[in-house]
């Protein structure tokens, strides 16, 4: 094995073995392993994984076969690999920076682009494992419920064919926007998820459109979640279906529909060759990321960003020596002659200044939350969906951080030390997240709140809800990105009306007391968790 | 006014850092020394608070702090050795935020910061972002968040890392300045740091306490324990397997050798018998204390 090989095999070892071994992945693991139980309904039910529409009116589904549990792990692995995949892995380039490790890097014989590719595959299998957790769910389910012989083919296939590409796809725009100026941040998280829309969603069904029929026919080339690959496969393979009248994904009827047999996705020479080949794209951002990379120096980082490096001014030929200035270094003014200072510590003023600097440190971000807050109190009732969805969504990146900022930072001996932090931190953070996002979200809460007061409660409890979560994973993670990647699968299912996801009544779901205080149990049972850590930390000094 | 009594620490990984360790701390500066892995750093983060001890507490004025870290941090002014800062934030941004975990506010808070940033150098670059800074910068930054609520208690881990010599000089009379009065804690592995401000020393040695005396005790101590021997290059490898040698410089006549040797126990007379003694340092007395060489 050559000596690069090895310096980059070290690498992702090295890479993979810090992240299993934090408590976010697992917690990422645990919530895989729930939501994709979740995810594949059981039999009888009124939820299915693939359903379509006969000429006649009358719905259908498949059974339980290999094929179907297999469509429905394959669904699943692309949507983790692609929308919350990307907030799993980003972000590692970044901590290189920021805790100096990359200082120590760049000053080995290791070349940038091994650098980079290290980075990469240890993305690439870290998500692979992440996805292959859904498998022992499938399996489980195959075998309680499962109908017909066991397909190998048929079962592992689709996931293998849909995640693979994924996977791949969205390590490389991983280590782009690690490196990437602007982009390594928060900012970056919200700008890769509005991507997503367009790479999930218009690019893929674009290509799938045939431009003589108008109908989605074609498998597109560039898909990395495969939605579009699925979709034009599934018709292919239910002729007997209504076109347009195909859903896949978590879909819940109003009522429970027919099971008949299908055959599964066709996995044909085209399809397989098409999301092989699909793993090129990654190419491209790998290419750009290593155009981009300064390997760990700051001037070139600078000279990049807007070319507003100016020439350094010429040093003086001779420095004579200047007693007088020596003198005024070495002598300091009297520590006795400062004024006295009165210190009034108190929790309040604690969480006000910790509210206050979540706003100082929110970037551009914070006056879009701002301007959308008001937007969704001014504008028609009809737009506030689209415009409070807009709202939540901004408002993830801003408080992500918020509880673990002082352990990002190294600046916990510091903080924690103070006489106005109240010996919960937890409870700390809370109430600075609480406050901020009230205080931002207050036209918008006042609105929800003129409209009915059970509107108003549940954009209440909703936020608080939000806050409880951002704070608790925040501590149990020691990160931002696993709360920002579950907060947006939530923010997505109540974007797309699935009623128990609505969390804070803005979708149509339901306002009763009892959904919203299940959302504020949630909460509560999340930060009870945290706590139970932080105390934890505490006696063993970690802090 | 800091009574120390029986503080043990010990880690879940088994490691103790901390084995019975009792001090009584009065006015000025302790100075704390002993060599890495000692428990030094672990002593000021449960002095600081910011760790609980497995066995034992400490009382600052009468109340216990690890009952009530409160009554300790009301006093509390604390630079860890290693820190980080909001790099996004400026030096006075950072300040004002932390000068309100402490309880200051409004324009007091304002008018402290300016001063307490004109003490540590740091008034002309008050309004640059953190992340621009300089290592030294940053650490002034640290000593300036330590003194910012005029603590009564100040506990510094390693202070002077990363400062220039003049910045250095500069801390070091800004401590014994604040000392009057007032409880410090300096913990460092610069001894001539210790020399400059310290009013007592204490050394620890696997997390326990092995001396704590005033400076001039503690040299007295070393007096004729301190020697200096002129080597031949070729013996010095002999002399090194034998003698725990303190310094050593080459010069034209040969390897200028200076050792500890309690009470001629190691028998350097067999070794080196042109050796003369000499007086000793600070230095000299702390290595001899971590040899065991004082009672």
């Amino acid at each position: 094995m050559s000596a690069l090989a090895l310096q980059i095999g070290a690498q992702v070892v090295a890479e993979v073995r810090t992240r299993l071994r934090s408590a976010g992945t697992l917690i990422a693991l645990a919530t895989i392993l729930v939501g994709a139980f979740v995810w594949i309904p059981a039999p009888g039910g009124k939820a299915t994984s693939v359903s379509w529409q006969l000429a006649d009116g009358r719905l259908q589904t498949s059974v339980q076969s290999a094929a179907y549990v297999g469509a429905a792990m394959s669904f699943l692995g692309g949507f983790l690999a692609v929308a919350v995949g990307f907030y799993l892995v980003a972000g590692s380039i970044r901590r290189d920076r920021e805790r100096r490790i990359g200082a120590i890097l760049a000053a080995t014989p290791l070349p940038s682009a091994a650098y980079l590719l290290g980075k990469y595959l240890s993305h690439v299998a870290y998500l692979a494992l992440v996805v292959s957790f859904i498998v022992p769910i499938g399996v489980y389910h195959f075998l309680r419920f499962g109908v017909g012989p066991f397909d190998p083919v048929a079962f592992f296939g689709p996931i293998l064919l849909l995640a693979l590409p994924g996977i791949a796809f969205v390590a490389a725009m991983a280590v782009l926007f690690d490196v990437a100026p602007g982009l390594s941040g928060r900012m970056g998280w919200v700008i890769w998820f509005i991507l997503l829309g367009v790479i999930v969603g218009a690019l893929p069904i674009a290509q799938a459109k045939n431009p003589v029929t108008g109908i989605n026919d074609r498998l597109p080339v560039f898909d990395p979640m495969g939605g579009g690959t699925v979709s034009v496969l599934i018709a292919r393979s239910l002729p007997q279906a209504k076109p347009g009248t195909i859903s896949t994904g978590h879909i819940i009827h109003d009522r429970v529909i027919s099971a008949v047999a299908w055959s599964g996705l066709p996995l044909d020479a085209d399809f397989v060759a098409i999301r092989m080949g699909g793993i090129l794209w990654a190419l491209p951002p790998l290419g750009f990321a290593l155009l981009l990379f300064d390997r760990f120096d700051p001037a070139r980082r600078r000279s990049k960003i807007g070319r507003k490096a100016k020439a350094a001014p010429a040093l003086p030929a001779q420095v004579s020596f200047d007693p007088e200035g020596a003198a005024a270094a070495l002598s300091a003014p009297g520590f006795a002659s400062l004024a006295p200072v009165v210190a009034r510590p108190s929790a309040w003023l604690a969480v006000a200044a910790d509210a206050v600097l979540l706003w100082k440190t929110g970037s551009i971000l914070r006056w879009a939350v701002v301007i959308l807050g008001v937007l969704a109190a001014v504008l028609p009732a009809s737009a506030a969906p689209m415009v409070g969805g807009a709202f939540l969504l901004l408002l993830a990146p801003l408080i992500s951080e918020a509880s673990c900022r002082e352990a990002l930072a190294g600046a916990g001996p510091l903080v924690f030390s103070q006489p106005g932090v109240p010996r919960s931190g937890v409870l700390w953070k809370l109430g600075s997240v609480a406050l901020f996002v009230v205080a931002v979200s207050l036209p918008f809460l006042l609105r929800a709140l003129v409209a009915s007061p059970a509107r108003g409660f549940a954009a209440l409890s909703g936020l608080l809800f939000v806050a409880a979560l951002a704070v608790s994973f925040g501590l149990l993670t020691g990160g931002g990105k696993l709360f920002v990647g579950i907060y947006l699968a939530i923010w997505y299912g109540a974007l797309n009306r699935v009623p128990y996801l609505d969390f804070c009544g803005l979708f149509g779901g339901d306002l009763g007391l009892p959904v919203r205080a299940a959302y504020l149990a949630a909460g509560a049972v999340f930060l009870a968790l945290a706590m139970a850590v932080e105390a934890r930390r505490r006696v063993a000094g970690s802090r | 006014m800091l009574e120390i009594r029986g503080l043990t620490k010990k880690y879940p990984s088994g490691t103790v850092a901390l084995s019975d360790f009792s001090l009584s701390v009065g006015e000025g500066v302790l100075g704390l020394l002993g060599p890495n892995g000692a428990g030094k750093s672990t002593l000021m983060s449960i002095l600081a608070t910011v760790t609980r001890p497995t066995a034992g507490t400490f009382t600052w004025e009468g109340q216990d702090g690890v009952a009530n870290p409160l009554a300790v941090r009301r006093a509390l002014g604390f630079l860890p050795q290693d820190f980080g800062v909001y790099e996004k934030l400026t030096a006075r941004e950072f300040l004002l935020y932390l000068g309100r975990l402490k309880g200051l506010s409004g324009s007091d808070l304002k008018r402290r910061i300016g001063e307490i940033l004109a003490l540590v150098n740091l008034h002309g670059a008050a309004d640059r972002r953190l992340g621009g800074y300089s290592g030294g910068m940053r650490q002034r930054v640290g000593i300036a968040q330590a003194l910012l609520g005029d603590p009564k208690l100040l506990i510094v881990d390693e202070p002077t890392v990363g400062l220039d010599p003049e910045e250095r000089v500069r801390f070091r009379n800004l401590l014994a300045e604040v000392a009057h009065g007032r409880v410090v804690i300096l913990s460092t592995h610069i001894v001539s740091d210790v020399e400059a401000v310290a009013s007592t020393i204490a050394v620890v040695r696997a997390g326990r306490l092995v001396v704590h005396e005033t400076p001039e005790e503690l040299l007295r101590t070393a007096e004729g324990k301190v020697f200096r021997a002129v080597v031949p290059s070729e013996k010095l490898a002999e002399v090194q397997a034998r003698i725990p040698v303190s310094n050593l410089a080459r010069r034209a006549d040969g390897v200028h050798v200076r050792f500890v040797d309690a009470a001629g126990a190691l028998g350097h007379r067999a070794v080196l018998p042109n050796s003369e003694a000499v007086e000793p340092s600070l230095e000299d007395a702390y290595l001899l204390a971590q040899l065991g060489g004082t009672p």
